[in-house]
């Protein structure tokens, strides 16, 4: 009797199982390439921000400044919506779970914190890398490809100390600024909910919040939106000035960008969490 | 053939030239991209003189896009050396380097002009990042520019994308000359325009070497337009110098290479190669 077994299978077996261990390890090379690069573009950045005069190469105020308006003043509109949006129903969904415990005033501590130190960081974040992470991975990779770049360079003029760090600097600025403002929208929203569900009074509200908060939970959440304004500048530039492949490189480098940017965002804030729950 | 009197002289070994100062200097340079399997360039030697057009001519693939971006210092080499006015570029430090690209301008192929700025902030942006100079002065120096370009004054509010092929190019010679440089590099800088507007901006690289004196490299593979400018030209041939000097020359070796190349004859070259 014949064995009708194929002996290739194995073998396939194996080189299947070798290739995605070289597409893994080309992955994780790669990772490691584009951490070191953040790195070094973060430190450069730094380096023209504290020594760019000594080089003839001053970071313009006024760029920061235009920057931190395209960054932060315009996103005002939008930040307002969403924060509204989440205070109201932040409160919703905290009244109709503490309801089952007959707790339903409890809503103002559980909204509080969760929106200082977690929601508020967190989708400002989002709404930044969106809107502005986005836009700077495109704005670089055009002009990486249709060589303004280069003109930049060659006109003596660094293009990571006149384009990338002032936006660092403006989201650095400005996100802690909008995380602030996303803090007093979300809670006047949820106070608004509460006082129309349970009749608490805005004053009452507001003492209570102030009772539980403090500097601590609100430097949490702003620490952690310093800390997502760097991760967003960092991997857009980092998409927009190794991009290839024309108009449809932009496209790929910009998604690529924001999707990024969320996932670094997500990860650092649940890293944070965990140092700082363990210590 | 319309063609402009060449370099005094002409002759790259005549006394005339042996006195001229070197701009350019480069010496063995060899260029090998990671993953390639053959350097992009093969130990290149010229030289370029003080106040001459010299032409890099080549087909596509012929290693002059290389040539231009080690010439302007935005790539190092594997090894070799460039000298720009004595300084080797490949060894320099920073604040050197910032000096001499003060020194230099260079218009892409495509404009490469900010499209975020209209032309004349275009115009204004290296002024204002290295001249420590009032707003008026700066302004009068980039409409002089604008206006020796021979573009109207109503460009500089204009954003890039609002002007055609040859203003675009004007502009970009403008942007490039703001500084007023001592040397200056156009890549292609009659490609993709109609021969009018291509013999128009041949003619103003003339006029920018005589009137400003400045010593001018381009990188072209339009063969009309670099008879018509070139002092003396370097033909690069799959990242190797098929030979430097002037059209005369040139059109008296005995290279047959070269005589295919210079005559674009279809037999021998790959014709599209130089489209």
């Amino acid at each position: 009797m014949t064995d009708n077994r194929d002996p290739i299978i194995p073998v396939r077996f194996i080189a299947f199982v070798g290739q995605r261990s070289i597409v893994a390890a080309r992955c994780i090379r790669s990772g490691v390439e584009e951490l070191g690069l953040g790195t070094t573009l973060f430190a450069e950045c730094l380096f023209w921000l504290g020594f760019g005069k000594y080089r003839h190469q001053t970071v313009r105020v006024p760029t920061i400044f235009e920057q931190m308006m395209e960054i932060g003043i315009f996103a005002i509109p939008i930040a307002t919506v969403l924060s509204f949006a989440i205070g109201i129903t932040l409160a919703m969904q905290g009244i109709a779970l503490l309801k089952t415990f007959g707790a339903e005033s409890q809503v103002v501590l559980a909204v509080a914190l969760s929106v200082v130190r977690e929601f508020s960081p967190l989708i400002m974040g989002i709404l930044v890398a969106g809107r502005s992470g986005s836009a700077l991975a495109a704005r670089l990779a055009t002009m990486n490809l249709s060589q303004e770049l280069d003109a930049l360079r060659s006109m003596s003029i660094n293009p990571v100390r006149f384009l990338v760090t002032p936006t660092l600097i403006a989201t650095l600025i400005m996100l802690p600024l909008l995380t602030f403002w996303s803090d007093i929208i979300t809670l006047a929203a949820s106070a608004l909910y509460t006082w129309n569900q349970l009749g608490m009074s805005f004053q009452a509200y507001g003492v209570t919040t102030l009772g539980i908060l403090n500097a601590n939970h609100i430097m949490h959440g702003l620490g952690k939106s310093a800390i997502f304004a760097v991760l967003i500048v960092i991997i857009a530039t980092l998409n927009g000035l190794f991009v290839s492949g024309g108009a449809e490189g932009v496209g790929r480098a910009t998604t690529r960008a924001v999707v990024l940017s969320i996932a670094a965002i997500i990860i650092t804030d649940m890293l944070f969490i965990l140092l700082v729950t363990q210590s | 053939m319309n063609r402009h009197p060449p370099f005094p002289s002409g002759l790259p070994n005549s006394p005339d030239n042996k006195e001229k100062e070197r701009i350019i200097e480069v010496e063995n340079l060899v260029v090998q991209y990671p993953g390639n399997p053959e350097p992009t360039l093969k130990g290149i030697d010229f030289h370029v003189y003080s106040g001459e057009i010299m032409v890099i001519m080549g087909g596509s693939g012929s290693g002059k896009s290389t040539l231009l971006r080690q010439l302007i210092a935005l790539d190092k080499p594997n090894s070799g050396s460039i000298r720009l006015f004595g300084k080797n570029i490949v060894k320099i430090p920073p604040l050197d380097l910032h000096d001499l690209r003060l020194r230099m301008g260079v218009a892409f192929q495509g404009g490469a002009m900010f499209n975020s700025m209209t032309v004349g902030e275009n115009l204004l942006l290296p002024l204002r990042e290295h001249l420590n100079l009032a707003e008026t002065q700066m302004e009068i120096m980039s409409r002089m520019k604008l206006s020796f370009v021979n573009l109207d004054m109503s460009t500089l509010d204009k954003m890039p994308s609002e002007l055609s092929g040859g203003m675009l190019k004007r502009a970009a010679l403008a942007r490039a000359i703001v500084m007023d440089p001592l040397l200056l590099f156009c890549d292609e800088p009659s490609a993709g325009l109609d021969p009018a507007v291509s013999a128009a901006i041949d003619d103003l690289i003339i006029k920018l070497r005589d009137a400003l004196n400045m010593t001018i490299v381009v990188v072209t593979h339009e063969r009309t337009s670099a008879f018509k400018i070139a002092d003396r030209i370097t033909i690069l041939d799959r990242g190797e110098i098929l030979k430097v000097g002037t059209l005369d020359e040139l059109q008296n070796s005995k290279n047959q290479r070269v005589q295919d190349l210079l005559i674009g004859n279809a037999e021998n070259v790959d014709v599209n190669a130089w489209l």
